[in-house]
């Protein structure tokens, strides 16, 4: 219905339809990436990035590693702060967005999951305008744990 | 036939390993497994569980159809025009104006299309619907009574009663206040909506809720949704989640309405960027 929710699901048709996959549904018949398309939407949930504001760049992932320097276990949107050096070595100070306590908390999140100061390595889609902003999908741990961090319905 | 039936093959294949996989973890339930029991044996009387918008198209945040989308009167296009969603092709990033920014209650129906759990308890004489967000709760009186013509407050989820037709639970709702939007796009209701919900159990797993608007003061005509989908998630349990206005506030000055947030520029940092193709 709308880009915002076509996120997660449009990017795994991107991902489903490359290479030998690709030349070998494609040369089946011609329909088939239309409904490989509708297929793939129904299974893979909707994104609903419902408080607006900054415009996430769906169409990329980005991974930064940074230290945590504020973890907010809140609603509407749990948030993540953290410095990350860039590639001259000086320090930028990085927002992140991710979804509601009740949906991560499902996903193995806790309110001290992440502390400051700890060194963690994150993958989102940016900000659209190059701030220093991302919408998070996934964390690692310290301790190499990955979590995830699908929004509602997802 | 042959490449056909191969096609087919390869589309559930690649369907299937592409479906989003479950956090394991107390209190979150196994898709899979809850497809399983989709056979299960079940009353179609029975709406009693925890349900949560099924992911997919037909799940979406909107209740009502878009593409049935009954034309406005000038009360209602006013009211539209005056809307600036988070959703949708009018959302200007920034200039969002959603009465839940500033942690307004959703409302009936909104909240039914927001995508966050909601339990239902039948009760002798009344639905009881609790809800994640907002940890908000409404009832649903089952105990024969009429709606009352002049409701003596207007509020956020209406006066409700239902009662069931056949193995379909029908619920009719006035008394509604109209700060609320309809939906996640801006659409209007005014204090005239009458709100009709259809609740069935399509089978063990699965309920579906159809709404019809009937709301003369916005619409001129009716406007019928089509059944969305719900799954019942039996390991979950509902989390607390109310909006605090305090942290809103901070989340908007730091994140929502960053004056860099918007815009359209190359992002220009150490981070590594993996644009997909």
């Amino acid at each position: 219905m709308d880009d915002k929710r076509m996120t997660r699901s449009g990017d795994k048709v991107r991902i489903a339809s490359q290479g030998l996959w690709k030349k070998c549904i494609t040369r089946c018949f011609p329909w088939t990436r239309v409904f490989l398309s509708m297929a793939l939407f129904l299974w893979g949930g909707f994104a609903l990035a419902h408080h607006g504001g900054a415009e996430w760049d769906s169409k990329t992932t980005t991974t930064v590693q940074g230290t945590i320097t504020e973890f907010r276990f809140v609603n509407p949107h749990v948030q993540i702060y953290f410095d990350s050096k860039d590639n001259n070595g000086k320090i930028d100070h990085w927002s992140c967005e991710a979804p509601d306590p009740a949906m991560l908390v499902r996903q193995g999140w806790t309110r001290e999951i992440l502390k400051p100061g700890d060194h963690v390595t994150l993958v989102g889609h940016p900000a659209k305008s190059g701030a220093k902003m991302i919408t998070l999908q996934k964390v690692t741990l310290p301790n190499g744990q990955e979590l995830e961090a699908r929004g509602a319905a997802q | 036939m042959k490449k056909t039936l191969l096609n087919f093959a390869v589309m559930l294949f690649v369907a299937s390993i592409c479906r989003p996989a479950v956090a394991q973890t107390p209190g979150a339930a196994s898709d899979q497994s809850a497809a399983s029991k989709t056979a299960a044996p079940f009353s179609p009387r029975d709406l009693d569980g925890l349900w949560m918008p099924a992911p997919g198209a037909a799940s979406g945040p909107q209740l009502v159809d878009p593409n049935a989308h009954p034309p406005f009167t000038p009360w209602g296009q006013k009211r539209f025009d005056a809307s600036f969603p988070s959703l949708g092709p009018r959302d200007v990033p920034g200039k969002e104006n959603d009465p839940i920014l500033r942690c307004d209650p959703d409302g009936v129906p909104k909240i039914l299309g927001s995508p966050h759990p909601f339990e239902i308890f039948m009760l002798p004489d009344r639905m009881l619907q609790i809800f994640e967000k907002h940890h908000d709760w409404r009832e649903i009186w089952t105990d024969g009574r009429e709606l009352p013509k002049d409701p003596p407050q207007l509020t956020w989820n209406g006066y409700s009663a239902g009662k069931w037709k056949g193995d379909t639970f029908v619920v009719e709702s006035t008394g509604f206040n109209d700060v609320p939007w309809l939906d996640y796009y801006g659409d209007p209701h005014s204090e005239d909506m009458h709100l009709t919900e259809e609740y069935k159990r399509v089978d063990h797993d699965t309920l579906t809720i159809s709404v019809t608007i009937d709301d003369p003061k916005a619409y001129t005509a009716l406007w019928v949704g089509k059944p969305h989908i719900y799954t019942l998630k039996p390991k979950w349990e509902l989390q607390e989640y109310y909006c605090i206005n305090e942290d809103m506030m901070k989340y908007d000055k730091d994140i929502r309405l960053r004056p860099d947030a918007s815009g359209d520029k190359p992002a220009k940092s150490g981070a590594t960027k993996n644009p997909q193709k």
